[in-house]
């Protein structure tokens, strides 16, 4: 406990775990009597032996060689994949103009209304797609996110979860599988969703609907068939024999 | 019940009613309904309530289990432990995480949906070209 106490300023959550442990055990000070001087002070609480305790923001990192996802604690420009033991960027990128470079990161990658990414790839754990896609390639492992003025070809892109910006409107022909759905904006497609899909008051989904969740906030619209259950989906067969009985 | 408008009627768990139901006021049902139901105010299922029929009401709060359509003039709102299967029909829709829903839905609150331009006609030059190549995306309302 010594050298803790001696190197560091700010204390750590085990020193705070052994002070309260110790705090419990000792025997409260005995109240002097009154009208003594020089009372000695109540016994100290715990609160006022900590300063502050940090702990560190770890991040979901995916390796873009081999696919290996593993945690990182703190931020860091550059990592090592524990697993291929590559280098990794964890850079975020901002793209604003022409561009047509590969660009692979553990970060995010924003490419913003004034960008057109006519060649290369970019891959990123988030991507965010404002401007104009035409012939690169995105593939996002977490987060593709759709602005108002995003215009692209639907192969072109892939990310394992989808967000539609407020103000967006995406028109999407082929049936479009994500694993989460977050809707602020305009959503046309036939959507599957392995996990949750959230239509929030600004959103609007129009077309077909097969999630395990579904979340709708005041305002938000819905226009589509929908399929929506937390089990195994129930066959075509017995909900049509359920609405015929009840009409 | 005593009271002028603000009363309510509830179907107790216990009750089972089989025919149509027709209300002027606020109606709560817990119990089971093979049937229909009418009601002018608002509707609210119960969690323990199994209802076989289709609903027309102002607004219904669901909680419980609903074979039918729903027709509201207001909202409909699906609270997590209800299993509807069935159409829906209102101007404003609410539905909470662990929502069991199979069937159509038109809610269309401020009438987002894309404008009837959003989707332009294919291209005489794209006729060659596979149907993944066109941009799935349009410009911003």
């Amino acid at each position: 406990m010594a050298k803790h106490s001696k190197r560091a300023q700010v204390v750590g959550g085990f020193d705070t775990f052994k002070a309260a442990q110790r705090a419990a055990r000792e025997p409260p000070a005995q109240a002097p009597a009154p009208g003594q001087p020089g009372t000695p002070p109540g016994p100290k609480k715990i609160a006022s032996r900590i300063d502050h305790t940090a702990l560190p923001t770890k991040h979901e990192i995916r390796c873009y060689e081999c696919g290996y996802e593993f945690q990182l604690t703190g931020r860091t420009p550059t990592t090592h994949c524990p697993k291929c033991r590559k280098m990794l960027e964890i850079k975020e990128y901002t793209i604003d103009g022409e561009w047509s470079e590969t660009v692979r990161t553990a970060g995010a990658i924003h490419v913003t209304g004034t960008a057109v990414i006519s060649e290369g790839e970019l891959i990123a754990t988030d991507i965010i797609l404002e401007g104009q896609l035409d012939g690169g390639v995105l593939k996002a492992y977490r987060w593709l996110e759709l602005g108002a003025s995003a215009t692209f070809a639907e192969k072109d892109v892939s990310g394992r979860d989808l967000r539609v910006a407020a103000g967006a409107e995406v028109v999407l022909r082929r049936k479009a599988t994500y694993t989460n759905v977050e809707l602020h904006g305009v959503l046309k497609a036939k959507l599957h969703a392995s996990g949750k899909v959230t239509i929030k008051s600004t959103g609007f989904l129009q077309g077909e609907l097969h999630a395990a969740h579904l979340c709708v906030e005041e305002g938000g619209g819905l226009k589509a068939k929908v399929r929506v259950a937390k089990s195994e989906l129930v066959p075509e067969k017995n909900e049509s024999e359920q609405l015929k009985k009840t009409a | 019940m005593e009271g002028g408008g603000n009363s309510q009627t509830v179907i107790s768990s216990e009750v089972e009613i089989t025919g149509t139901v027709k209300s002027a006021g606020s109606i709560q049902i817990d119990g089971k309904l093979d049937g229909d139901l009418n009601c002018s105010g608002d509707a609210t299922i119960g969690k323990g309530a199994n209802i076989k029929g289709n609903l027309n009401v102002n607004s219904v709060v669901v909680a419980g289990a609903l074979s039918g359509n729903i027709t509201a003039k207001d909202r409909i709102e699906m609270k997590s432990s209800a299993r509807v299967t069935g159409d829906i029909k209102a101007k404003r829709l609410a539905v909470e995480d662990g929502v069991t829903f199979i069937g159509k839905s038109e809610v269309n609150p401020s009438g987002a949906a894309p404008s009837p331009n959003a989707a332009p006609p294919p291209d005489k030059k794209d006729e060659g070209k596979p149907e993944d190549a066109k941009a799935g995306v349009f410009s911003k309302r």
